[in-house]
């Protein structure tokens, strides 16, 4: 059971490089397919583990905590790995003929092995208890990214990639310098360790300095208002199945990041009340949810208006979490997963559609209700979702950011909930009205595989389950929320 | 001193990558960006009259070898990102037949 977390690092890690030797694609999509189930597997082990029995705290080789590096599984990162876990098989399972289709045969091996990078680097930014892991964790699934978002079957995908790669070197390099600030301030690079001596340093400019920088580099990473560009060029244009699995988790991560950093590491200094940095960003957040909604409105492009529908969504998420209450945790976690099941469905529903991944319109949609009224119908139940419609997860969603405002000093903000809630209404009715209300002459079709239908199936049953029974998405949270609060993680 | 030098290398490095239009000199600026970084971890482990960290019979000041372990990694990860960034400039390349960015369509 100890063994736990190193395992669900280790095992993908291990496959990649099997994967360079292989030549049948078939067999490779299933191995990885495998193995990413065991994950899951384990990862669900894990979660059990830790919600029913204590944390597990891995020291790799053996060495103790402040000299060697030691992996943390409590409830919050397990919480996340869930999702990063879950979302990557699922991604993987439906996949099969849309990687075939988008990315280049010459390739496709690397393709699968820079995936299981990814994901690798995604649970192992959320296991590790050591702040430098954390930036070389992050390099890893940032480099597998671009790779991934390269891959795509545009003519701007490498272009995108680069712009891609630029923006998130730069926040690397940010975490980077903020990161060597700390240890100059606290001379360690353990998390706990960190947070103990952190309280004992005076409070001064460089510790402000260190917070700033790593403030920004979250912010690029998790797509915080002003610093959102690189989201929806990356969406457009990277194949279909790395979008989906990107809007369910890439930005979680930064969210995960956040939390994790500045209210368990820094708890004790409270970095955000100081200097009215919660402020700054609630106000930010704020003024993107509103143009970002805007904007998805004019939108005529599927994917575009989807991501920013996603830069809208995680605004919620970070205002929320910012308002410095356990009520506002809880939201932000309960967001997190709905909002990832939500879009993740909704990204993969235009994915098995629309085979060949070029330049998406509104128009496209017209008539598909009648040609595919099962993905169809899926799609729509998503959307519903993802407006706040109850007995779906986003109206739990909406209730518990309502309550979280309500609760503290921004009471009025919660006009600004509803106000998106009806433009939100509008670009979603508009995709109805296409597909359901309008007829097309294209009479092609794809052949939509049963097992891409099953996947999408259940994140629809999903969506609805976490509408109607709260207890594993709310109640979990809210425990998490409270001991994050009380530094008691 | 040394530090406000390192500040100014950092400044130059994110001006580059923000404001030039080439690729190939955005790589280089995002180069000088991430050494300046390293370059500011090795100040850090410098101690005043510290000896090379190799250990040796009697007590001694000597400088902190951890920074210079982490840039260790640091670095190979620098030339990771650029290897990657000069790949797709090349990819960019074959298939645009430029490597300036307001010569580039995306569609």
């Amino acid at each position: 059971m100890s063994q736990l977390p190193i395992l669900i690092l280790v095992l993908p890690m291990l496959l990649a490089p099997v994967l360079l030797i292989l030549r049948n694609v078939g067999i490779m999509h299933s191995l990885v397919t495998i193995v990413l189930f065991i994950n899951f597997f384990l990862t669900i082990i894990l979660f059990q583990h830790v919600s029913s029995v204590e944390n597990i705290l891995y020291e790799v080789g053996n060495w103790p905590a402040p000299f060697g590096i030691r992996l943390n599984a409590d409830i919050l990162s397990v919480f996340f790995l869930i999702i990063i876990n879950f979302m990557s098989l699922l991604c993987i399972a439906s996949g099969k003929n849309l990687i075939e289709e988008q990315v280049n045969k010459s390739t496709s091996n690397l393709f699968y092995v820079a995936w299981l990078l990814c994901t690798t680097g995604f649970s192992g930014i959320i296991l590790t208890d050591d702040i430098f892991n954390l930036f070389v964790f992050l390099e890893i699934s940032s480099l597998s990214s671009y790779f991934l978002v390269s891959q795509g079957n545009y003519k701007g995908s490498t272009v995108a990639a680069l712009q891609y790669l630029f923006i998130g070197s730069i926040a690397a390099v940010f975490i980077l310098l903020s990161i060597g600030i700390i240890y100059m301030q606290t001379g360690t690079l353990n998390m706990q360790d960190i947070s103990m001596k952190i309280s004992l340093v005076d409070y001064n400019n460089s510790v402000m300095l260190a917070l700033g920088l790593f403030l920004i580099g979250i912010g690029i990473k998790s797509a915080m208002f002003p610093l959102h560009g690189w989201i929806i060029k990356t969406y457009a244009y990277s194949p279909s199945v790395v979008t989906t699995f990107f809007s369910g988790t890439s930005t979680k991560i930064g969210i995960y990041i956040l939390i994790r950093i500045f209210f368990d590491v820094f708890n004790n200094i409270t970095p955000l009340q100081n200097y009215h940095l919660s402020e700054l960003i609630i106000y930010l957040s704020l003024f993107g949810i509103l143009v970002s909604t805007a904007y998805a409105i004019k939108q005529q492009e599927i994917k575009k208006m989807l991501a920013l529908s996603s830069i809208a969504q995680l605004g919620y998420i970070l205002l929320v979490a910012m308002l410095l209450i356990p009520e506002g945790i809880t939201a932000s976690l309960v967001h997190v997963i709905n909002h990832s099941v939500i879009k993740t469905g909704l990204f993969l529903a235009i994915a098995i559609i629309f085979l060949n991944n070029q330049n998406i319109k509104l128009d496209d949609l017209c008539g598909l209700g009648k040609k595919y009224p099962l993905v169809m119908g899926n799609f729509i139940i998503l959307s519903l979702g993802l407006i706040g419609i109850p007995l779906t997860a986003g109206f739990i969603s909406k209730w518990y950011i309502v309550l979280a405002m309500l609760k503290s000093e921004y009471w009025y903000f919660t006009i600004v909930v509803l106000i998106t809630s009806f433009m939100t209404f509008f670009y979603i009715w508009k995709m109805i009205e296409n597909i359901y209300f309008k007829s097309t002459d294209n009479n092609e079709s794809v052949a939509i595989k049963n097992y891409q239908i099953a996947c999408i199936t259940i994140l629809t049953t999903l969506t609805i389950y976490f509408g109607i029974d709260t207890s594993l998405t709310a109640d979990v949270a809210e425990s998490i929320a409270y001991d994050v609060y009380y530094g008691a993680l | 001193m040394t530090y406000l030098l390192n500040f100014i290398l950092f400044l130059i490095g994110l001006l580059i990558i923000l404001r030039e239009p080439n690729y190939i000199k955005k790589i280089i600026g995002l180069n000088i960006f991430q050494v300046s970084v390293f370059i500011f971890y090795i100040l850090v482990s410098k101690i005043n009259n510290g000896t090379p960290p190799i250990l040796d019979v009697g007590d001694y000041v000597y400088s902190n070898p951890l920074p210079h372990v982490l840039i260790l990694t640091a670095i190979v990860v620098s030339i990771a990102t650029t290897s990657l960034a000069l790949a797709l400039v090349m990819m960019i390349k074959k298939k645009h037949n430029t490597v300036n960015e307001d010569e580039v369509k995306l569609d």
